[in-house]
């Protein structure tokens, strides 16, 4: 709104009714026009600093955090100045204001304070936007001011009760997974002759009673931590074919859960995102990297790059060989061959099917059924190849579907067809 | 508050406007006025270009009042509440809605002290102009235009 040409057509109206009836005395209504236009513009030395402080910048999912927004007048007094902060359309403001308008004097600071719940991902803010005024709301001017804040929120993860792993491959640390040595360790695991050093607590006295002759000792089996390579899917066509291209956050959530629960039992967890990129999470262990593989699966998005298109440039030497890998996946009608090969190459494989067509309820009953019978085909090949395939409806939890699947979850990590 | 104050002076402008009128003007006048300003109160929100239009409206009004024999004062007390409801309406929509009670009056009081400064200077060259009798000759002719001027410069230089 241009506030000045009103009242030049208003100023310009009393002129001619004052020159046509030539009454001088209407030339007083001008008055206080001209005092609006004889105010000095107060746009000459506006500058501003603008600072935010956010409470907690790395948040879980629709979790929320409290920004304050400083912005502070470093130039001459302004009459009138209107401040809007324009937090992502990802962000939802649940509480305070993120637009003032008042008043500064030079030197001086003004704060706008809200709340913000965030999605998953990573939150960035749009340049606040200023405006200033005099004190009759004229010689409008507008400032953007930047400022390089963000929120980052991770997913909000289900904490799995337990996880059934039985790793075939372990590595030398001890850790919780069965490694089918005997050993020390907790479980029971075989018997053999007595060995001088043996604790007599060791001696399995049935065995002895049983063959008085010798001293048999219970041999229990060893424990170690394990490489576990958790493959999340990515492809935008992956998700878009089963027609729901939201369903990467169930794999999210999985990925999430699968990570917690991997790392708390002491294994050595690493990430690869197949998708946009490649985003490799080197494997480690611990809180840390629990940590790490949340903030790269914060920052998850579906991409279309050709090069990622099938799986066959998925770099598998990033996995120790013969480790236990988690792909979690709609599926693609030829990531079957790719899958094959790895297991060839002697990893061991589990797929977490993600079945978005549980999801779809406005598609031609028919189709539903012709793409569900070629996806339990592939499913079924793949399972003759020796891949574990855990189908999860997403209209159930992750839970349950470990839940249900501990068997077969059980026989896969022993590497049992 | 500042919500309120431009309810109560803008519907005070239609109101006095129509008011003013009423004996002197066409019924057409009268309720043109109290339209425009149920006009200016309801919609100005929705659309902006009212709020502009509205300032031209209400001056052309009061000239006219003047014109079919309203007396000088009441246009001139007129048209100072038309121009404070403009700059309230204006208040209003630069805050969109939203402004903490503490920097209402912050806004506010400025605002009101140019009023009174003016109310001051008016009185001021009101009194003069009592005293000696005001008929556009070459001199004011030649100001106005000028005045004029340097308004239509403004006005492109923008």
């Amino acid at each position: 709104m241009n506030r000045k040409l009103p009242l030049i057509i208003s100023s310009a109206a009393i002129l001619f009714t004052a020159l046509v009836t030539r009454n001088g005395i209407l030339l007083l209504l001008l008055t206080p026009l001209l005092i609006r236009f004889i105010q000095k513009a107060e746009t000459e030395n506006f500058s501003f600093e603008i600072s935010r402080e956010i409470s907690d910048r790395r948040i879980r999912e629709n979790e929320e955090t409290e920004v304050i927004l400083t912005i502070k007048n470093t130039g001459s007094a302004i009459a009138r100045i209107r401040i809007e902060e324009h937090p992502s359309s990802s962000m939802e403001v649940t509480g305070g204001k993120t637009s003032i308008l008042t008043t500064m004097p030079g030197d001086s600071f003004t704060t706008l304070q809200y709340r913000v719940k965030c999605r998953r991902g990573r939150h960035t803010f749009h340049p606040v936007s200023v405006e200033t005024w005099n004190h009759f709301g004229l010689n409008r001017q507008r400032f953007k001011l930047e400022s390089d804040d963000e929120i980052i929120a991770a997913p909000d993860s289900i904490q799995l009760g337990s996880l059934p792993i039985n790793v075939r491959k372990t590595l030398v640390f001890a850790g919780l997974n069965p490694s089918g040595q005997g050993g020390d360790g907790v479980y029971f695991y075989d018997t053999r002759e007595y060995q001088s050093g043996d604790s007599l607590r060791h001696i399995h006295w049935s065995a002895v009673a049983r063959r008085p002759e010798k001293l048999i000792s219970k041999e229990f089996e060893q424990e170690r931590v394990s490489d576990i390579g958790i493959i999340l899917d990515a492809r935008h066509d992956a998700y878009e074919e089963c027609g729901n291209s939201s369903s990467i956050e169930y794999a999210i959530e999985a990925c999430s859960a699968l990570s917690g629960i991997l790392l708390s039992l002491q294994n050595r967890v690493g990430l690869l995102i197949y998708g946009k990129y490649l985003n490799w999470t080197r494997p480690g262990y611990g809180k840390m990297q629990n940590e790490r593989i949340r903030h790269e699966l914060s920052l998850v998005e579906t991409g279309t790059h050709q090069v990622f298109k099938s799986l066959k440039n998925l770099p598998e030497n990033l996995f120790p060989e013969r480790s236990q890998l988690i792909f979690i996946s709609p599926l693609m009608s030829n990531d079957i061959d790719f899958l094959r090969r790895l297991k060839g190459r002697g990893y061991m494989i589990i797929v977490i099917y993600l079945d978005c067509l549980s999801l779809s309820v406005d598609r031609d009953p028919l189709v539903l059924k012709l793409v569900r019978l070629e996806r339990e085909i592939m499913i079924g090949n793949m399972e003759r190849a020796g891949i574990s395939v855990l189908k999860w409806d997403l209209n159930d939890s992750i839970e349950n579907l470990i839940q249900r699947n501990r068997g077969k979850l059980r026989m896969a990590l022993r590497g049992v067809r | 508050m500042i919500r309120l104050t431009r309810h109560i002076s803008l519907g005070l402008t239609g109101l006095l406007t129509a008011v003013s009128l009423y004996e002197s003007t066409p019924p057409a006048l009268v309720i043109s006025a109290l339209l425009l300003s149920l006009l200016w109160i309801f919609l100005s929100g929705r659309f902006p270009l009212l709020h502009n239009l509205m300032l031209p409206l209400f001056v052309l009004l009061v000239l006219l009042g003047h014109l079919f024999g309203n007396s000088m004062i009441i246009g001139l007390l007129l048209f100072y509440l038309i121009l404070f409801s403009w700059d309230i309406d204006s208040l209003y929509f630069h805050s969109k809605g939203i402004i903490l009670k503490d920097d209402e009056l912050k806004l506010l009081h400025p605002l009101l002290m140019r009023y009174i400064l003016s109310a001051f200077i008016v009185g001021f060259v009101w009194l003069i102009s009592a005293q000696i009798t005001i008929s556009i000759s070459f001199w004011p002719l030649a100001a106005s235009t000028l005045i004029l001027i340097v308004l239509l410069k403004k006005l492109f230089r923008n």
